[in-house]
């Protein structure tokens, strides 16, 4: 069946994730400055449904490091929704797009986490978990405007020239 | 995919981050703690796993926490960077035994971060060294 995962499928999943990982770790110390956002836009552009266990394995993997909490249950969906959006919209290649479409993402960040404050604090908990976070979320947006802007063209040219990806097109083709 | 319906996926999608970030901005700009400028005299106090208290009365003008606790040299420049606290007045909470600086403000967990948290004349600011991500 070409469902099947192949061996250079795990491994992929494997080195995507721990890149994920990696630069997760190294940009923790500023808030809400990441690069996965970027990284999960690319990774669905060129890498299509492997992603999704990317993300589930770089989920599970963070919820090991860092302390259990709500936030554990927010990384089960919360990537999946961004998977989604980029696979529905996948026919562009325009760095302002995709860098527009990850501020969107950024900036309601706060608001699409805060789905297990609602249920475990209720209606006003869960509005102010969000209103108490709109500065980090307006700062998350502009923050993967920039790193969108700047990195998705050199990143998307260098994940076209994987070996990986040619032999990909030339099976699909 | 064409150029003009690749152009009105990108202006819908630009009106869309407009109309949030000015509604984001707008509910923010409302909404946000308030600064109150002047003198004022607070308490910061530290609860430490041995239940010993160290306690620093202080007169300040810094309007937020985060400015208080950097001016006092209390927490080091990266914590101020990051808006969390890791180490303050030189105890730092190590992650690898599961510790954590538990922020709360007269005795009530704090609805902000010290870099949004105003300071205000009389308030009691404890931080708790918590051990166990389980609390």
């Amino acid at each position: 069946m070409k469902s099947k995962i192949s061996l250079i499928d795990i491994s992929l999943i494997g080195i995507a994730a721990a890149l994920m990982i990696g630069v997760q770790l190294s940009l923790a110390f500023l808030p809400n400055i990441e690069l996965i956002t970027l990284l999960i836009i690319l990774f669905t552009l060129h890498f299509k449904s492997r992603t999704i266990y990317m993300i589930y394995v770089f989920s599970i993997v963070e919820c090991l490091i860092y302390p259990f909490g709500l936030w554990c249950f927010t990384y089960l969906y919360i990537w999946t929704i961004l998977y989604i959006v980029v696979w529905v919209l996948k026919d562009s290649r325009s760095a302002l797009f995709w860098a527009v479409i990850g501020a969107v993402f950024g900036l309601l960040y706060g608001s699409l986490s805060s789905i297990p404050y609602f249920i475990t604090m209720g209606l006003a908990g869960g509005i102010a978990y969000i209103v108490s976070g709109l500065s980090f979320d307006l700062l998350h947006c502009f923050g993967n405007f920039m790193v969108i802007i700047l990195l998705f063209k050199p990143l998307n040219t260098l994940l076209g020239k994987l070996p990986y990806i040619s032999l990909e097109s030339r099976k699909t083709d | 995919m064409s150029e003009k319906k690749s152009n009105k996926k990108l202006l819908i999608a630009v009106s869309i981050l407009l109309l949030l970030v000015v509604v984001a901005g707008l509910v923010w700009f409302f909404t946000r703690p308030k600064a109150v400028s002047g003198s004022k005299n607070v308490t910061v106090i530290l609860l430490l796993a041995d239940e010993t208290d160290i306690v620093h009365q202080i007169s300040t003008d810094a309007e937020f926490l985060v400015d208080l606790l950097s001016e006092q040299s209390l927490i080091p420049d990266s914590d101020v960077l990051a808006g969390f606290v890791t180490t303050i007045d030189g105890i730092t909470a190590d992650a690898s035994q599961e510790e954590w600086w538990m922020m709360t403000v007269n005795g009530e967990f704090a609805n902000y971060g010290i870099a949004e948290l105003p300071v205000i004349d009389g308030d009691s600011y404890e931080f708790t060294l918590t051990v166990g991500w389980d609390f």
